[in-house]
């Protein structure tokens, strides 16, 4: 383990790869700090650069991994200096450092939010280059009926773990599935057009970017003109010296420690991710500390906490994307299908047939890291000031960056009013509670979901028991029985507790 | 609460399941697993059935709508993109950047002596970065003797 983290060092340590993870990690931390942009439509808005400049594999996810990770801990600097979290993942972090920042204490919770992002992101790597390789010995053994029930297995975690109406998420997954169906169907002879309803650009089917841009940046906007009110003025707490005393560190250290762990696990499952990582750490050091402590006042405590777990998720989140092969969430799936687009064929093979990828991204995420603390530390103060850009030049520039982003992919316009049908469609979909992530998964695994179903039916004549008959899949059949089931399990020991 | 929100929009999802089962079945091709037509046929069954089970168990949600005044303004960046879309090679990057900018500039309540400066400013800077310093070509349109 210890010649391939050496090995991934030498990926991570070209002179390209380390420009790459300083404007990553750079950009990702204004990404994370600005209310509107999140990782997802940074990685999206980018992705037809990064195919500009020809970028290997291995040197694109060093890229978007540095601007996910990056975007955790920009995320909490308008969470304690606006009251106005950066990501949803950083919505917790508001409930003690906005009113740190309001008792004048804005530089120890920047301070705090710094400290426990870099050893939540550096332990939870660590927890990565440990476990990725045992999980991968598990996925060997696969073959398309395995694949196939390994993203079924994926998807039911996905649905059951998400916020709000189950059928809805799985219907939006479905959707996403259906989605992905449309134009020429590669598997067939002579390939058949699908759902094209005579227009000739959709032949080549739909392109993820188009689809992530329109539902996120353009459906975002749309939300913020909805929900816009005439006093939307904000104001931005005083910053003082961004420094920690010993014993506020001591103080934090075991909770930074444990919430590490819970968004390690939290991240690694489908679904679940920063956001409800960071909650689940709060809420269990808030118990913690009992009901005599500042907590929900003005704790550093509570800085800390989602701010280790939020980092610790993201870094998790890798897991299912490198060792199996399958993204947990939205943002892993742009990932996948941006890597897919760059000729990476996707599965359970991937960490070992293509250890460059995985343990450059593991090393590149330790010079991330070093690069995010300093940024954080000594510069936040400078990085601020991004904060006063107003929010009448942020969002218009937002949507002029995605569609210059979409346009310069294919230049086609047709792809820019299909972004904009699909703004619409995103904007629907958030008014009337039906989960966005879903849906993105279900169009980048949806071509890799029929090709694998197809060429297991016709592998096995047709018979539909090659899904059921290797170990593995009864496993992975197990599990998605088990998430069907475990958020109904919770929802009524949570129902029996409040009564009780 | 208010379960009639989401049996309008079961009714939604069911028209939508529709189609899509309607024109997966008339693709023209044996419905045979391993074709390109039971794959899908399987989606817009499964669609359907959820929209009947949402139908069935609505979740208690209420829904805001944006009221005449956002949705005026919805509808005029919706405008706004649709028609740069359309026009974006004819007239170019530069001058159709700078209207969409000024409109959604205008949209989201900038003070009026900002709009104009900002949006040809942003315009000619996202221009030259894109186009000129990395090469992702944007029409230039009626300014391309520049």
């Amino acid at each position: 383990m210890f010649d391939q983290l050496l090995h991934g060092f030498s990926i991570a340590l070209s002179t390209q790869n380390i420009l790459l993870v300083f404007v990553a990690v750079f950009l990702g931390t204004i990404i994370g700090m600005l209310p509107g942009i999140g990782p997802i439509n940074a990685i999206a808005i980018l992705f037809p650069i990064v195919l500009q400049f020809e970028l290997s594999a291995p040197s694109a996810l060093i890229f978007f991994a540095g601007i996910f990770y990056g975007s955790q801990y920009g995320n909490s600097i308008s969470s304690i200096l606006l009251n106005v979290p950066g990501t949803s993942s950083a919505a917790v972090t508001c409930i003690d450092g906005h009113p740190l920042a309001k008792q004048g204490r804005a530089g120890p919770a920047l301070a705090m939010s710094a400290v426990a992002s870099f050893s939540g992101g550096v332990l939870s790597i660590f927890l990565l280059i440990f476990f990725a390789p045992i999980l991968s010995r598990l996925a060997i053994d696969f073959g398309p009926a395995e694949y196939f029930v390994l993203m079924v297995c994926a998807f039911t975690a996905l649905t059951s773990f998400s916020h709000g109406s189950f059928i809805k998420a799985l219907f939006s997954a479905i959707l996403g599935l259906a989605i992905a169906t449309v134009g020429i169907d590669e598997l067939s002879f002579g390939g058949m057009r699908r759902f094209t309803f005579g227009v000739e650009e959709l032949g080549d089917g739909i392109d993820f970017i188009v689809v992530v841009i329109g539902v996120f940046a353009i459906g975002e906007l749309f939300l913020y003109l909805s929900d816009m009110t005439a006093d939307s003025v904000q104001k931005i707490a005083p910053l003082n010296r961004v420094l920690l005393t010993f014993r506020e560190l001591k103080e934090s250290a075991a909770g930074i420690l444990r919430s590490c762990v819970t968004g390690f696990l939290v991240g690694v499952l489908p679904g679940a991710g920063a956001t409800i990582a960071s909650f689940l750490a709060y809420s269990t050091e808030k118990k913690m500390a009992g009901p005599d402590s500042k907590f929900g006042k003005g704790d550093l405590r509570g800085v800390a906490a989602p701010e280790s777990a939020n980092n610790s998720s993201a870094v998790g989140s890798f897991i299912p994307l490198l060792v199996l092969g399958v993204p947990g969430s939205e943002t892993t799936a742009v990932m996948l299908a941006a890597l897919i687009t760059l000729g990476v064929t996707p599965g359970p093979t991937m960490l070992t047939e293509q250890p460059d990828m995985f343990w450059g991204v593991a090393a590149s995420m330790f010079i991330g890291n070093l690069v995010l603390i300093v940024l954080n530390l000594p510069l936040v103060k400078l990085l601020a000031k991004i904060l006063l850009v107003p929010r009448w030049v942020l969002m218009p520039l937002i949507a002029v960056l995605s569609i210059v982003g979409v346009y310069v992919l294919n230049g086609s316009e047709f792809d820019l009013i299909l972004m904009l049908v699909f703004g619409v469609i995103g904007f629907i979909m958030r008014k009337t509670g039906f989960p966005l992530a879903p849906l993105i998964l279900g169009l980048v695994l949806g071509g890799l979901i029929e090709v694998n179903f197809r060429r297991a039916l016709t592998y096995s004549y047709g018979e539909y028991s090659t899904f059921f008959e290797s170990p593995i899949s009864i496993a992975l059949w197990v599990i998605t029985l088990l998430s069907l089931v475990a958020p109904v399990f919770f929802n009524s020991l949570k129902k029996g507790r409040s009564q009780g | 609460m208010n379960l009639v929100n989401d049996r309008k929009y079961a009714l939604g999802m069911l028209v939508l399941s529709v189609v899509y089962c309607v024109s997966a079945w008339s693709l023209d091709t044996d419905f045979d697993p391993v074709n390109e037509k039971f794959y899908p046929f399987v989606l817009s069954v499964l669609m359907i059935l959820l929209s009947i089970g949402l139908f069935i168990w609505p979740s208690p949600q209420s829904t805001v709508w944006p009221n005449w005044k956002n949705l005026q303004k919805i509808g005029l960046t919706f405008s706004a993109i649709l028609v740069y879309s359309l026009v974006l090679h004819k007239i170019g990057f530069i001058i159709s950047a700078s209207l969409l900018m000024a409109i959604c500039m205008w949209v989201f309540e900038a003070s009026r002596k900002w709009i104009l400066p900002t949006s040809v400013i942003v315009a000619i800077v996202f221009y030259v970065i894109f186009d000129r310093l990395l090469g992702l070509n944007l029409p230039s349109g009626l300014l391309s003797f520049v």
